[in-house]
């Protein structure tokens, strides 16, 4: 068998078995809870290594080793706060939102502020963050599937947006966990041996493929380049969108409505840590590796954002078998992450917009989840076409961009709402609202979409959005501090809630009063 | 308008008082975060403003070593964390 007949054989057979996952995991599905987040059933090892799925996707396998590969510490940027970033979930969000948190974002935010207008903004921004992220994983196996397979790059976004969808009609959050821990532990499995198979070129030495880079290409290959004060101030901008940012995206935001119990929540999040941190030291060694074995020019000529490196160094380090396997799990990989990606955004869409503003809470469990899987289609098409246009972007770049989106909006709001007792809706809605605007506004007037007639300098706008939704934050507080309506429920109720204040109570397992409406239980 | 910490520290706390319990967390999680925030944003601070860590050391850019060294604390500060609010829980517990 050819390597390209190998490859579409690896490809269809990994795709098969996340299809029979989510067959399977359809006939567990009991209602709109099981879809929307498992049922808050799911152990912590389990959603952890799921968790973990989320982050080690193909826009960071492809993205970081390939900025690694052409930029060299610029490339680490983008992997170096991610633990850290974790930290901060594990410390200030993941157990308040098991305990406050339903079925999406919103409802962790509601929890303490009911109001149509922020639940819709809160909807709005999830439905972005989540098809921008949708975007890049669309552009990853596009690009790769070009390379392996000869397969026209539209007709593969095409295919995977066709998948995603069937993920979401069939299985919900139990499917998307199921292949969520399938495809992690491919994909691990497969850059162990990539690694092990990379540094046995360079004498077993784990930082032999940096020492071999420093020493064909200079000291400038591992030490941070000087680009400039706006290439500065993109580091620190795409740094603070990142640690930020993560605690914002809702597809990660709702793991932790997945599981038992507070404890389960930490305990996740503490594995998908350790998961991920190894993961990510690991794709600086193939970063450097594939420079090595490959080379920057064939890299720029494959891909002049560097996202084919890690296939690349599969075939030059591995023969086709490991080109193969690699470009197989990348597919898998897009595809878990797809559909997390649709559960988190379609529930925005079917819960929080169609259920909770429109209809106020008045619509059968039977029907919200129909109006969710159709608007998971929908939103799934909507991504296949920008990623259509997106085609030449570096997809650790356009992540970062869904980060500051996320750092300038749904996280600044939702630590407020969890930590500062004056806050009020009014500043919840303003929040939400001015740093979405601010955020968006500022990619959208900056050099990635306008080129060298760009508006505003930086492609990462965090530095300034994220600044500009806190003081948007303040002012709506202020503003809003004599209207008794806008202060919501009591943040002393609130931080009893979200804290626990004791194990026992946590670890029951039970949570608090659903805060939806109680027409919309179900 | 009040601060986002409301605790005084020379109030001194019940370990069975839900609230109080649920005051300390609070203090502490905010502290290590403005913390760890503060150490994260130091490496592309000192690496794109100034030449601090532009040294090789071993073979390796030294800002790889502190950055390295960045997973590692916050390694570190998980199971750390982890450890404090499963013996707070037992505690907890332990009172009910």
């Amino acid at each position: 068998m050819s390597g390209h007949g190998l490859a579409i054989a690896i490809a269809v057979v990994l795709v098969g078995v996340t299809v029979a996952l989510a067959v399977y995991a359809s006939r567990q599905l009991g209602g709109t809870g099981d879809h929307y987040t498992a049922g808050g059933r799911l152990r912590g090892w389990q959603n952890g290594i799921a968790l973990a799925g989320d982050q080690i996707s193909a826009g960071s396998f492809l993205g970081i080793t390939g900025a690694v590969a052409l930029t060299g510490f610029s490339g680490f940027y983008l992997a170096a706060g991610l633990p850290a970033a974790y930290l901060l979930i594990l410390l200030l969000i993941a157990e308040p939102l098991r305990n406050l948190g339903r079925y999406t974002l919103a409802d962790a935010v509601c929890a303490r502020f009911e109001g149509r207008l922020l639940r819709g903004s809160v909807a709005v921004a999830t439905l972005i963050i989540s098809v921008v992220y949708m975007v890049i994983q669309f552009v990853g196996a596009g690009l790769v599937s070009q390379l392996l397979f000869g397969i026209d790059y539209w007709i593969v976004v095409l295919f995977l947006g066709t998948v995603t969808t069937l993920y979401t009609v069939l299985g919900g959050m139990i499917a998307t966990t199921y292949i969520q821990i399938f495809k992690a532990s491919v994909l691990l499995v497969l850059v162990a041996v990539l690694t092990l198979v990379s540094i046995s070129r360079t004498g077993w030495n784990p930082v032999g493929p940096l020492l071999h880079a420093r020493h064909t290409l200079g000291d400038k290959a591992i030490v941070p380049l000087h680009m400039g004060t706006t290439s500065s101030l993109e580091n620190v901008s795409l740094s603070l969108g990142l640690v930020l940012g993560f605690m914002g995206l809702p597809h990660v935001v709702l793991r932790f409505m997945t599981v038992r119990d507070g404890r389960a929540a930490r305990d996740s999040t503490r594995l998908a840590m350790w998961i991920f941190a190894v993961f990510f030291l690991v794709l600086i060694i193939l970063g450097y590796s594939a420079v090595n074995e490959v080379g920057p020019a064939a890299l720029l000529k494959a891909n002049k954002a560097g996202n084919l490196a890690a296939p690349q160094l599969a075939q030059a380090v591995g023969g086709q078998v490991l080109f193969a396997l690699i470009s197989g799990v990348v597919i898998a990989t897009v595809l878990a992450v797809l559909a997390s990606l649709a559960i988190a955004s379609s529930g925005a869409v079917a819960h929080d917009l169609y259920t909770q503003v429109i209809k106020h809470g008045d619509v059968a469990p039977d029907r919200q989840l129909r109006i969710s899987r159709v608007s998971g289609g929908v939103i799934a098409g909507i991504a296949v076409l920008v990623a259509l246009a997106a085609k030449d972007k570096n997809v650790a770049f356009l992540s970062n961009v869904a980060f500051a989106i996320a750092a300038s909006s749904t996280t600044p709001v939702l630590l407020l709402t969890l930590y500062w007792p004056s806050f009020n809706r009014a500043g919840a809605t303003a929040a939400m609202i001015g740093g979405l605007i601010v955020s968006c506004g500022l990619v959208i007037v900056g050099p990635d979409v306008l080129g060298g007639s760009h508006l505003f300098g930086l492609s990462i706008p965090a530095l300034v959005s994220v600044p500009a939704a806190l003081v948007f934050a303040y002012v709506g507080t202020r503003l809003g501090r004599h209207n008794p309506r806008l202060a919501g429920t009591p943040y002393a109720e609130i931080r009893r809630r979200a804290f626990g204040g004791g194990g026992a109570a946590v670890r029951s397992g039970a949570r608090e009063p659903a805060p939806v409406p109680a027409s919309a239980n179900h | 308008m009040s601060s986002i910490v409301v605790v005084r520290d020379d109030e001194p706390e019940d370990p069975r008082d839900p609230d109080a319990v649920a005051r300390r967390r609070i203090r502490v999680v905010l502290s290590a975060s403005a913390l760890l925030v503060t150490a994260v944003m130091a490496l592309p601070i000192l690496t794109s403003f100034t030449h601090i860590l532009d040294g090789v050391v071993g073979g390796i850019g030294a800002a790889y070593i502190v950055g390295f060294g960045e997973f590692v604390l916050a390694m570190a500060g998980a199971v750390a964390y982890c450890r404090w609010v499963d013996r707070l829980d037992g505690d907890g517990e332990g009172t009910r």
